[in-house]
């Protein structure tokens, strides 16, 4: 981490020289990691399945692509919506080209954009780091299995979080910036638009991404408080006039990523004030939505939650290892803006803009006790910054071991070997449902799915149908061919009619006892009920039931208590 | 960013080249992060053979009058109050609808085909019925086994609507449960193409 590399005096050249290469090296397989990354998520697209989230997304980007191929003609559902559809526009355009279902074609650009966000975290992580930082940024990333699922069926808070990850990239260039005296304005449009651009994008799918704009002044305050402190004459008026002109392209930045948000926000357009606004309070207060959610085993208004909902799934979700390095760089941090106050020296700003930008927002959740549920999923977001900081809190250590203690190096380097390969491991067993993932210290998937969400997005219903349908025709071909099957279940009737063919026809739960089958997920208790009929197929990830499919005409044994509501 | 990288580039006494290197490096990780996903999705859409369904749609329930005729890459289609919209505009209660594809096979075949509706719907291969569904506003399912011949079939589904009503054909190809024709599960030995309107839809 530079400023721990900064505040080690009395480094030798070569102690340097070796960090240099390590560099060098973490360079080579930052490249290398971008290219198999990619091959591996183009290859598995087609494994991840539709989720809850999706439809009414593909409405609302069909609704904007008609907004303005029909003459602006109004509707009031998208006068209604509080989201914008940056994400949403861009699918409904690619839809009209792409040979694949509409579906198919959000996941793919699902993974487009999460790609986008795997580089901006690289980048953030780089600007924090330097190479090292930015390769473990990438892997600490990449290794949370949880956003690494989100990463393909999510048209919203991954997104999001891309938005989110690159607006701070921006802000982190504009606070590293310092013009010269006498330097042309327009050597600085770049970074205004970088600027307009990310902030824009972020607000387009999310209005949160406008707690953006608050953190640039907030930080640019404060440098210029530093300047102050630590300057003094002629070269204290530069610094603040260099902040004055920073807070001036701050300023661009944000009204033009205003005009960037409000072209996919129809709704927006007449009102681009109070709309937002609007927006903003009612998605941080949702309580038109209550849904029974899940935390250690009891379920609770998602109206109604205890203040350490958030935290919990932080703490139980995130893996250890990224928690750790977290915590590590919160005080690698402290003891450098300890050191940097002694020794009059400037602030490292940037970490500190990162440790904002991922306790602020679950604070300010918290406060407000605003509805939640599914977990951690509104606050994917924050994984990205909360990557960069970890991966800066491992270089760190590992930096300041080697320019001190070379062999003692090894050992961060080991533990992290090993933490990667537990991790991959992860990845590898839940997949295509990483979204599911518990961390060791909590037990695990198994311990967690009957007192956590886990698998409440519906994905899981892909392959459960096509276990299904595969069991149906092998076993009961001469029904097959006449019959159409009734399948009952939980969670969104798409669920059924998108992955189930027209044989199969989905009755609503009310009329479950009447249907041939029950499949269903997890969710909301579902897979505790008809217990006593005959088990046809399940999808079990780690030792965790996420999914089965019952016969409803094959009664087994005693009916247990419970069952069947 | 690059000041950072830079300061340890010049400690090695090289700034120029770590500048340069520097710019190098972010270009190559851009490429490699950004553009494997467009160019597979640019070569899908240009490897693409098109939908092999030529679909026509008329208002009422007697496949007459004038009609909307489009393309469709799968038949399984149901219309529901979040799927009301029927080509061409008509009413989602009543109209009818052909649908015709070309199948080209390379060598004899026994493939299980399954006609599922709500409605009125009948499918032929080569102008011979094969498989009849009575009008019901009950969704129903027939399916049998056909042998087909090398060399090319034309294939047809006609169908009339009533009510919230459902149209889909599935065929299996390898063994596995029938999935919408044409399968996605790509099959060496046998080619769609879309038909076209005429006494010889399957002529090439």
């Amino acid at each position: 981490m530079y400023w721990s590399i900064e505040s080690c005096s009395g480094i030798d050249a070569r102690a340097r020289e070796r960090w240099r290469r390590l560099e060098l090296w973490a360079d080579r397989i930052s490249l290398l990691g971008f290219g198999v990354l990619a091959l591996i998520m183009i290859a598995t697209v087609p494994d991840y399945g539709l989720t809850y989230d999706e439809p009414p997304h593909v409405r609302l980007g069909e609704r904007v692509l008609w907004f303005y191929t029909n003459g602006f003609g109004h509707s009031n559902t998208l006068a209604r919506s509080s989201y914008g559809a940056g994400f949403d526009l861009c699918a409904a355009l690619l839809r009209r080209i792409s040979p694949w279902d509409e579906y198919r074609t959000n996941h793919v650009l699902c993974v487009f954009v999460a790609q986008l966000g795997l580089l901006g975290t690289w980048k953030l992580g780089r600007a924090l780091a330097g190479p090292a930082g930015a390769l473990a940024a990438l892997l600490l990333l990449v290794l949370n299995p949880v956003y690494y699922g989100h990463q393909f069926n999510n048209p919203k808070d991954v997104p999001f979080a891309v938005g989110y990850v690159w607006g701070l990239y921006a802000i982190a260039r504009l606070l590293a910036w310092s013009p010269a005296p006498g330097e042309r304005w327009q050597r600085s449009v770049p970074r205004a638009l970088l600027l307009a651009l990310t902030l824009g994008l972020a607000m387009s799918v999310r209005i949160a991404g406008a707690v953006l704009i608050g953190y640039l002044f907030a930080f640019t305050l404060l440098r210029a408080l530093d300047a102050v402190r630590l300057k003094q004459g002629l070269e204290r008026r530069h610094a603040l006039r260099a902040a004055a002109a920073l807070a001036l392209l701050g300023a661009a930045g944000a009204l033009g990523g205003w005009a960037v948000m409000l072209p996919f926000w129809p709704g927006a357009l007449e009102k681009p004030l109070d709309k937002p606004v609007a927006a903003l309070e009612t998605i941080s207060n949702f309580v038109n939505y209550d849904s029974p959610t899940l935390l250690r085993g009891a379920h609770i208004s998602s109206n109604h939650l205890p203040w350490d909902y958030l935290p919990t799934y932080f703490a139980v979700q995130l893996p250890e290892g990224v928690s750790l390095c977290w915590s590590l760089s919160l005080l690698a941090l402290c003891a450098h803006t300890a050191w940097c106050v002694r020794r009059r020296r400037p602030v490292a700003w940037l970490g500190w803009l990162l440790v904002v930008a991922t306790l602020l927002p679950p604070a300010y959740a918290i406060v407000r006790r605003s509805t939640l549920y599914n977990g951690l999923r509104h606050f994917l977001f924050l994984m990205p910054p909360i990557s960069a900081l970890a991966g800066a809190g491992l270089t760190s250590a590992v930096a300041w071991l080697t320019l001190r203690r070379p062999r003692w190096a090894l050992v961060p380097a080991l533990l992290f070997g090993l933490f990667t390969l537990d991790q991959l491991r992860a990845l590898v067993s839940l997949h295509p449902f990483q979204h599911v993932y518990f961390n060791r210290a909590s037990g695990g998937v198994a311990a967690a799915v009957d007192r956590y969400e886990t698998e409440y997005y519906g994905a899981v219903y892909q392959q459960l149908h096509a276990q299904l349908i595969e069991r149906i025709w092998d076993e009961r071909r001469d029904s097959y061919l006449k019959q159409t099957f009734s399948v009952a279940g939980c969670g969104s009737k798409l669920f059924f009619t998108r992955n189930l063919p027209l044989n199969f026809q989905y009755t609503t739960l009310r009329d479950a006892n009447r249907a041939d089958f029950y499949a269903t997920y997890v969710r909301d208790d579902c897979l505790h009920r008809f217990r006593n009929r005959a088990l046809i197929t399940t999808v079990e990830r780690e030792g965790a039931l996420l999914a089965a499919a019952r016969d409803m005409k094959a009664k087994v044994g005693r009916k247990p208590a419970g069952s069947s509501r | 960013m690059s000041a950072a990288v830079s300061g340890l580039e010049a400690a090695a006494g090289q700034p120029e080249l770590g500048e340069a290197r520097e710019r190098r490096l972010r270009r190559w990780v851009a490429a490699l992060a950004l553009l494997p996903t467009p160019l597979w999705f640019v070569g899908a859409v240009l490897l693409d053979r098109g939908p092999a369904w030529r679909a026509e749609y008329h208002a009422g329930q007697e496949l007459a009058g004038p009609g909307a005729v489009l393309s469709e890459r799968r038949l399984s289609r149901q219309w529901d109050r979040l799927e009301r919209d029927v080509p061409g505009g008509f009413d989602v209660a009543s109209f009818s609808a052909r649908f015709d594809t070309c199948l080209q096979l390379s060598e004899q075949r026994e493939l299980p085909f399954l006609l599922v509706a709500t409605g009125a719907a009948s499918f032929s291969i080569d102008g011979q019925e094969q498989l009849r569904l009575e009008a019901s506003a009950e969704r129903r399912t027939l399916g049998k086994s056909i042998q087909l011949a090398p060399g090319t079939h034309h294939l047809r589904v006609e169908f009339s609507a009533r009510g919230w009503s459902g149209i889909g054909l599935y065929a299996s190809f390898d063994g596995r449960a029938p999935v919408a024709v044409p399968p996605e599960r790509g099959d060496a030995g046998a080619r769609w193409f879309q038909a076209r309107p005429g006494a010889e839809p399957c002529s090439r």
